[in-house]
């Protein structure tokens, strides 16, 4: 603990203090290691005593100088397949027999010329030499071959990773990962919430579970943002291998390996790894959470947008009629006396008109909460267009008396499988949109035909117009509140309704440019449905 | 009410809303007012322009232009008296009108009465006010600025420099808000437009020797969030 309490995290190496010297190569031999090395020197005297057997064999055809070569390769093989201890061990071996078996006198350890003490030597050295070389450039390509693999293994979690949408995601792909890479049951932990357990939220196998003591470790690791568990001196005495996930000094999360396996360590180059791959996966957990953290507060500061607009739209609308109501009552109440018949005529019906306004909004806003709240249950039945249209340009004409109306309706409209009354307001509202805009005298037309299965009802004004980059935007909540105050009289929340209304149908509503570029074209599209067999049940006998 | 003998006060009245614009005309006609309308604020500007106006009655939320834009582009060649015409709860708007230079505002929706009080209050004739400063008395308070003395049933009551200067203010603008910021500009200085507990002391203190209740005050009475208003008139029914 004391070795890293400034900061010791540098490496992979410096984050396992006391432990690391237990599993590099430098270090002390453990009972696995042992085993291994005496695998080894018996590997490397069997090899030395068949170079022997192979010599003797050959000694017949070959100089006692060529001898030396068979040993020599003897050395090589064995350097290649072990560690470098063994390959000094096999040289001095061959140096030995070599000189016990082939060097005059034969027998003994003895060497009689002075030529064949200069043979011997140099055979000991090229030996010594041969096995180092063999062994380094052994070295060299299992380093190779493992850093190879870390970074296919890495490139391949980054791709991955990558594709996480959300931290669960970045959790389960890490996991498997990890779990891949190393062959080993893992294990993703996320931290609780304040003073709850770590989550599990992803397991290879999917059965795999922490134990009594990788749970500690598991706690410990997350606690003080260090490994923890196996080889380290926190919960040393776990199976697991705890990896925490760590951004910028805090931990939210971490990684469990079962490492404890006594016939495979993890080798330092997997070790290495594992501590690569999670940090990859913290750096996406937190791309994710912080992708996420945005997420939320756009949407929050949207619907908190929205409201204001909504508070503020409803506020005009309500406040307006109810301005002119009150203006008109207290006039009526303090000058009604002096005032001409006519004038007392007109702030009685301003009254009632306004009044009656009011209560259109309200029913436009209680239209409103019922399409906000959850999906519009439909009272469909069968009803003809002319019927439904009726009904609105009935509700229509009291309010513009004078306004003229162009229908223009196909002869052969087949029924509609609606819920007349939310057709009805739909039809309504765009109607008394195109009222509002329509110039003096300027007739709104209604056209409906039937094409592609679909029912297409054109409500069509010769008002300003809408433009082009703004017809989208008229059906939205934003779009008609937001103008609020400073929007044409009453431009309310009409349209968002009709898209609601229409849209509950399954159908659309567009804005257009109206006919010969002047004015509007809402078009409203409804799909159409197989009416029942209503003949054949008439023409039963 | 009689009508005014003299050639009828012109009123312009700008408001987007028919129905207000109806109400507002027919009441101000009956009251012998003559009465012009506007939609917009283009055209309000327009009409001011070329036909003038004694009076504006001006509504803060027009489709075109913000009505305190329209106040900053007619006050750089008219001087006509504006009320403006704002919804509850903006107070910073109505400040924001009176420091662009609207003369007093009514908040939406109003009792015809109270409009009327605050036109009558801006048509009463500014210039004989500053020549020889009035004598208030409503029989129990008796102000009489230009010898500067307040009496209270006959007894005189006895002020500081600054509640006279206050008191003084108001009156001079009876009937119309005057807001803090102007108070304490004109009473402390331009570095205190921001003190506004000075000014509610000066006013507790006043209100005191008035005997004025802060509750439900005859004289000074308070517009939460603009200023004050010295009530000229005896209270209005509604």
């Amino acid at each position: 603990m004391t070795n890293y309490a400034n900061d010791g995290r540098a490496s992979g190496e410096e984050r396992r203090p006391g432990a690391s010297r237990q599993w590099t190569a430098a270090g002390p031999a453990t009972a696995r290691d042992t085993g291994t090395r005496i695998r080894e020197i018996a590997q490397a005297t069997l090899v030395t005593a068949a170079a022997t057997a192979l010599a003797a064999a050959l000694d017949a055809y070959l100089p006692v100088a060529a001898v030396a070569l068979v040993y020599v390769c003897g050395v090589m093989l064995v350097a290649v397949a072990t560690r470098r201890s063994t390959s000094i061990y096999a040289a001095l071996l061959a140096f030995l027999s070599y000189n016990f078996f082939f060097t005059e006198p034969r027998g003994t350890l003895r060497i009689e010329s002075a030529q064949d003490v200069v043979a011997v030597f140099a055979f000991l050295v090229v030996a010594l030499l041969c096995g180092h070389l063999a062994w380094r450039l052994r070295t060299r390509v299992v380093e190779l071959q493992s850093a190879n693999r870390s970074a296919r293994v890495l490139q391949e979690l980054g791709a991955q990773l990558a594709r996480a949408a959300d931290a669960g995601q970045v959790f389960t792909v890490g996991c498997q990962l990890v779990a891949e890479a190393l062959a080993r049951p893992t294990i993703a932990l996320a931290r609780g919430d304040a003073g709850t357990e770590p989550r599990q939220r992803a397991a290879v196998p999917g059965d795999a579970r922490l134990d009594e003591s990788g749970r500690r470790a598991a706690d410990w690791a997350l606690q003080h943002a260090r490994p923890a568990g196996y080889t380290t001196d926190a919960s040393g005495d776990s199976a697991w291998w705890l990896l925490p996930l760590l951004v910028e000094e805090s931990c939210f999360g971490a990684i469990a390996i079962r490492d404890a396996d006594p016939g495979r360590p993890l080798s330092d180059e997997d070790r290495r790894l594992a501590e690569a791959m999670v940090q990859l996966v913290a750096l996406a957990a937190d791309r994710t959470r912080l992708a996420h953290t945005l997420e939320r507060a756009r949407v929050e500061s949207e619907s908190e947008r929205l409201r204001t607009a909504l508070l503020s739209s409803v506020s005009h609308d309500l406040r307006s009629p109810l301005a002119a109501v009150i203006g008109a009552a207290t006039s009526l109440a303090a000058y009604g006396e002096t005032m001409a018949d006519g004038d007392r005529r007109e702030l009685l019906a301003s009254i009632r008109g306004e009044a009656e306004r009011l209560d259109r909004y309200i029913q436009n806003l209680l239209d409103m909460t019922r399409l906000g709240s959850g999906p519009l249950r439909l009272e469909r039945d069968w009803i003809g267009l002319d019927e439904i249209l009726s009904a609105a340009l009935q509700r229509l004409r009291k309010l513009f008396p004078a306004l003229p109306v162009e229908r223009e309706l196909a002869t052969d409209l087949p029924p509609l499988y609606v819920h007349a009354a939310l057709v009805e307001q739909a039809l309504f509202n765009v109607l008394e949109n195109a009222a509002k805009f329509s110039p003096p005298a300027a007739a709104v037309a209604v056209r409906a035909s039937v094409r592609d299965g679909e029912m297409t009802v054109e409500i069509g004004d010769r008002g300003p117009g809408i433009p082009e980059d703004e017809r989208r935007r008229v059906f939205d909540l934003f779009y008609s509140a937001e103008r609020g105050d400073r929007g044409a009289r009453g431009t309310g929340l009409g349209l968002t309704i009709v898209r609601g209304m229409i849209g509950a149908h399954g159908g659309r509503v567009e804005a257009l440019a109206g006919r010969g570029g002047r004015g509007t074209t809402i078009r409203i599209t409804l799909p159409l449905t197989e009416p029942p067999a209503a003949e054949a049940a008439e023409s039963e006998p | 009410m009689s009508e005014p003998s003299a050639p009828a006060a012109r009123i312009l009245v700008v408001d987007d809303e028919p129905q207000i614009r109806k109400f507002l005309e027919i009441s101000l006609r009956s009251q012998g007012y003559a009465v012009a309308e506007a939609a917009t604020g283009r055209e309000g500007l327009e009409r001011l322009a070329t036909g003038g106006a004694d009076l504006l009655i001006l509504d803060l939320g027009l489709p075109d232009l913000d009505g305190i834009d329209v106040l900053v582009e007619l006050r750089q060649w008219s001087t006509v008296p504006v009320i403006v015409l704002s919804v509850r709860a903006s107070e910073s708007e109505k400040v924001g009108a009176l420091d662009s230079g609207a003369n007093d505002y009514v908040t939406k929706p109003f009792g015809i009465q109270e409009l009327m009080a605050r036109v009558r209050g801006l048509l009463r004739s500014p210039g004989a006010a500053e020549d020889s400063p009035p004598v208030f008395d409503d029989g129990s308070l008796r102000i009489d600025l230009a010898r500067r003395a307040v009496t209270l049933v006959g007894e005189p009551v006895r002020l500081t420099r600054k509640e006279f200067s206050l008191l003084a203010l108001l009156v001079r603008h009876a009937g119309r808000v005057v807001t803090q910021q102007q108070l304490l500009r004109e009473l402390w200085g331009p570095e205190h437009v921001e003190d506004a507990h000075y000014l509610r002391v000066v006013v507790g203190k006043l209100r005191q020797k008035l005997g004025d209740d802060a509750a439900a005050p005859r004289y000074l009475r308070t517009e939460p969030g603009v200023g004050y208003r010295f009530v000229a008139e005896a209270a209005s029914p509604g």
